[in-house]
């Protein structure tokens, strides 16, 4: 006769099995065509991009010519915009490639994670800057001038993304820290 | 010689689903990493250095991409047997188990357990002793026992 313990463990066996055993090819169908739409998505994500930075340079040169500072600052920024997103796109890859490596996955994940809060806390204090240089430009020309929206708008975008990373992007990564707290026992 | 991308998804999605399911035991969220992790290995694969095996690589990257999905879907009650599924296949006394485990215990739950891995083989891809992986094993199927025994 069967004990308890024999039982669980026949349990337990019965429950792995199902899940070794679990039909996918219907699911890598379509995986596949959800890949191949996100490679299209992204395709016109980067379109979309080159002809934002297209106008944005077109529009830096007509400021410059018109004799507008605006049209210098638009053409300072758009670098410092490709240096930020070629960093992260750098550091992103980076992530995937030392995963090779023979480095503890979970410590140096948690290593890793804690690091990106780091970052994630500083670029909470970027839209100080633009704040700044907003309420300096109002003080100057006004509320009602091209020169204040367009510091608005900037430091709207810059504000939106610190709430971004306060709101999305740091809670979900104290969740995966805490996922990853190490087994007390 | 790296491998084309078509060869990784034919040889590895079953492995990236199964533990993809067995992280979220739902098949929507299961194909959504799955998806996500095929899209890390389309941008990564040209850059593998083939430091380590391939699959080792994909393990890695399917653990990692996994919890980080259900870090960022947040927090979930303990899962329901759905009798309206059309697919009724899912463990779900063991997905909540494995639930209860911390990730380190459950990666070497569902790389020797579901994957079928040698004590070797996990500890190459979690870079730890082997020692560690056989008492994780050993202690992580007596704790699963108990738990299914008295959810």
């Amino acid at each position: 006769m069967m004990n308890d313990s024999t039982l669980d463990e026949t349990v337990l066996e019965e429950q792995l099995e199902r899940l070794r055993s679990v039909n996918v090819i219907d699911s890598a169908k379509r995986v596949e065509q959800g890949l191949v739409d996100s490679v299209a998505e992204k395709r016109r994500q980067v379109f979309l991009s080159v002809v934002g930075v297209v106008i944005s340079i077109l529009a830096g040169i007509h400021f410059i010519i018109q004799g507008d500072p605006i049209g210098y600052l638009t053409l300072i920024l758009l670098p410092l915009m490709f240096t930020f997103t070629a960093w992260r796109i750098a550091k992103q890859a980076t992530e995937y490639e030392n995963l090779t490596s023979g480095s503890s996955l979970l410590s140096g994940w948690r290593n890793e994670l804690k690091e990106k809060l780091k970052e994630v806390n500083i670029a909470l204090f970027i839209p100080i800057l633009p704040l700044l240089m907003t309420l300096f430009v109002i003080s100057k020309h006004g509320l009602i001038s091209t020169k204040a929206v367009v510091f608005i708008l900037l430091t709207t975008v810059v504000f939106l993304y610190a709430m971004y990373q306060l709101f999305v992007i740091r809670p979900a990564l104290v969740r995966e820290l805490n996922m990853l707290k190490p087994n007390d026992s | 010689m790296t491998p084309s991308f078509s060869t990784v998804f034919a040889e590895h999605y079953q492995s990236v689903f199964r533990l993809a399911l067995s992280l979220s035991g739902s098949h929507a969220d299961a194909e959504d990493i799955a998806q996500e992790v095929f899209e890390v290995i389309v941008k990564a694969l040209p850059k593998f250095r083939g430091d380590s095996k391939l699959s080792t690589w994909i393990y890695r990257i399917t653990l990692r991409t996994g919890t980080r999905w259900l870090a960022r879907r947040g927090p979930v009650a303990e899962l329901k047997v759905d009798m309206t599924a059309t697919d009724q296949s899912i463990p779900i006394d063991l997905i909540n188990v494995l639930n209860k485990l911390s990730l380190d215990m459950k990666a070497v739950v569902l790389l020797a357990f579901v994957e079928g891995l040698t004590h070797d083989e996990v500890a190459e891809v979690l870079a730890i002793p082997v020692g560690t992986v056989a008492s994780r094993v050993h202690y992580a199927r007596k704790e699963m026992v108990k738990l299914l025994g008295h959810p």
